[in-house]
């Protein structure tokens, strides 16, 4: 027995009623029909879509400039009309300072999310595919990489480079976020490995890019999908946790530099709820809505964790 | 358990612990930027003595941190000092050495870690049992996504709400530090009363966050084991429901259950680092940041190699007490 569900063999996806490609309706419908069936999905992404309108169409709305330093005189000041969410201790408008670091920290987190789970995949996918040694040394690999403490690496490293900057940072993270993405992957092309069509398309003479890419690659979308989401979560959670040390990039604003100032400004013990509580709901909201998406994502890849009702 | 095991685990901690240090080693010494120049820069600053050449002074200090030679002399020379225990001088507070600080720090980081997991694990497996058991209260069932939401945020933000409310606004616990400020540790009900009170805040933040994961692996579990033979028989002798529910339902997916937690260990020290910042608490993660603070480089290595190797050997002891706990586990070779 493993605790790790994504170790199960997978029900064919092409059975599952639920997944895209099902029937002969249109694809309004068919898209319909997915998210009408997967409700972790679509309240995942809904979470995550907010977050992502109120930093890419807030600007539309609210100047940025009034996320400047001294933009306001009075200080310390608690939500009003004027400032919806009020001030923080240097006049800076804390809704303006949000929406501004809002797109960069989802940026980091897509940078770091993409890389990791490309690099994940395509361990996963040697490792499963060839087996025997290359397995072996893949697989030991991954298990001492997981054992290692991401965030503690990254903060040796990030005390080293004097300015850090997003795109290192991102790149730095995506190196400790590929671990549970090979281990998805490779678990499942073992599976499809053994699988009738791989074998025809093999004996058939086809070449191992070629089932790779065109006969294993389209059963993998689902979980590489969800691997993604996981490697997302976990860049995100890096960054925002070396940001909040002070060891991120200092010159652009991101959520977690907002959590490191309001920490060097005691906000938590000076009252000032409006500047810590504010960061705190976009990454509740951010967060939940990945993690409920990538467990409906597993979900949809592997129906059998689906309760039965 | 067989010997073969044994020394096959043996060895992958010694992997594990290697490859840890080798990135460290790595990342630091070809990464740009020099922590020896930076420190004397801030230093000079720090005098108000800018713009003088302080070549000499980084060269003496690099030839003294044993910084100027090859890189794999270097190499040779840091696994050797780490084997005997070595971890070097911390660069702020000179005479002292990191293992000094270090050993001061890793026993609040320990006890914190130690009794939390456990509640943790407590907590988490029987809400999280209860929630995919079908004839559970309803309220209990409809749990599952504050059970998300708490595995979902960062330990440290739950800390930071917490610290808030229970510290500042309403002032029912002290908002950080191990003990009172000038309190003397001794070993009597007073310094277990402060212990208890400094380090229940820091405590309920990373319970809660781990509760929630340990619960919706519980809840995986669970949805999965309903359905075995074993439980239909259960229920078809007409064995007390509480029965059914602990000795065959819960007990046969507690100790798969250890193995995710294995697997989460390492994120889960990362999570306490944070939250010991938020609350000041005199562990690992607060001698972590305050050397930071200082940039006090040899420190910041020193807490990073202590994490791995202590996650390492955890990992290891586990892998090892796991068999004898669980008869269905043999590390036979077929």
């Amino acid at each position: 027995m493993n605790a790790d569900p994504t170790f199960q063999s997978p029900v064919a996806l092409s059975e599952d009623p639920t997944s895209i490609g099902a029937g002969t309706l249109s694809l309004a419908g068919r898209t319909y029909r997915f998210f009408r069936h997967n409700m972790k999905i679509t309240i995942g992404l809904s979470l995550v879509l907010i977050v992502v309108a109120f930093g890419y169409v807030g600007p539309l709305f609210v100047d940025l400039e009034r996320a400047e330093v001294g933009t306001f005189i009075v200080q310390d000041k608690s939500p009003s009309a004027e400032n919806w969410l009020g001030v923080d201790a240097l006049g800076r408008d804390m809704l303006a300072w949000l929406i501004d670091a809002t797109p960069d920290s989802l940026r980091v987190g897509l940078m770091a999310g993409s890389l990791g789970v490309f690099i994940g995949a395509v361990i996963g996918f040697v490792a499963g595919y060839y087996g025997g040694l290359i397995d072996g040394i893949l697989r030991t690999f991954t298990d001492i990489m997981l054992a290692v403490p991401a965030l503690l690496v990254l903060i040796v490293l990030a005390s080293v480079v004097n300015v850090l900057s997003l795109e290192l940072m991102a790149l730095v993270i995506a190196l400790f976020a590929w671990m549970g993405a090979a281990r998805i992957i490779r678990a499942q092309v073992l599976t499809l490995r053994e699988r009738m069509f791989v074998e025809i398309a093999r004996m058939s003479g086809e070449k191992g890019i070629y089932i790779v890419f065109f006969e294993l690659m389209p059963n993998l979308m689902p979980f590489l999908l969800a691997a993604f989401v996981s490697s997302l979560i976990g860049a995100i959670l890096a960054a925002v946790g070396l940001e909040f040390l002070g060891l991120g990039p200092t010159h652009i604003s991101t959520l977690g530099n907002i959590l490191y100032w309001q920490s060097f400004y005691n906000a938590v013990l000076r009252g000032m709820w409006w500047w810590w509580g504010s960061p705190i709901v976009i990454f509740i909201l951010l967060f939940s809505g990945l993690f409920i998406a990538s467990i409906g994502l597993d979900e949809w890849a592997n129906p059998r964790l689906k309760e039965r009702s | 358990m067989n010997p073969a095991y044994i020394v096959r685990r043996l060895a992958l901690f010694f992997l594990v612990v290697l490859v840890g240090f080798t990135i460290v080693f790595l990342l630091t010494r070809l990464a740009p930027g020099d922590p020896i120049e930076q420190k004397v820069l801030a230093l000079e600053a720090q005098a108000g003595n800018t713009g003088g050449d302080i070549g000499p002074i980084v060269d003496a200090y690099r030839k003294k941190f044993e910084l100027d030679a090859a890189l794999h002399v270097q190499y040779i020379r840091y696994l050797s000092n780490l084997a005997q225990g070595d971890l070097g001088y911390s660069l702020t507070n000179y005479p002292a050495t990191v293992q000094e600080k270090i050993s001061h720090a890793l026993p609040w980081s320990i006890g914190l870690i130690g009794i939390t997991t456990v509640l943790a694990m407590l907590f988490g497996s029987i809400v999280g049992a209860l929630i995919a058991w079908r004839r559970s209260f309803r309220l209990i069932q409809s749990m599952l996504p504050v059970l998300m939401v708490a595995a979902a945020v960062p330990f440290f933000l739950f800390g930071l709400v917490l610290q808030f409310f229970l510290g500042v606004q309403f002032k029912i616990l002290p908002t950080g530090f191990g003990v009172d400020p000038g309190f003397l540790l001794g070993w009597d009900w007073e310094t277990a009363w402060q212990l208890v009170k400094h380090g229940f805040l820091p405590a309920i933040s990373i319970i809660v966050a781990s509760t929630g994961l340990w619960g919706l692996g519980m809840r995986a579990m669970m949805v999965t084991t309903v359905g075995e033979d074993y439980m239909v028989l259960g229920d078809a002798k007409g064995l007390k429901e509480r029965r059914i529910f602990f000795t065959y339902a819960v007990r046969n997916i507690l100790l798969p259950q250890t193995t995710a937690f294995a697997l989460a260990l390492a994120s889960v020290v990362s999570g306490q680092v944070l939250v010991e910042v938020v609350f000041n608490y005199p562990g690992l993660g607060l001698l972590l940041r305050n050397s930071i603070g200082e940039s006090d480089y040899f420190m910041i290595q020193g807490v990073t190699l202590i994490v791995i190797f202590a996650i390492a050997l955890a990992l290891f002891v586990m892998d090892l007490i796991y068999p004898l706990i669980d008869p269905r586990i043999s590390y036979q070779r077929s």
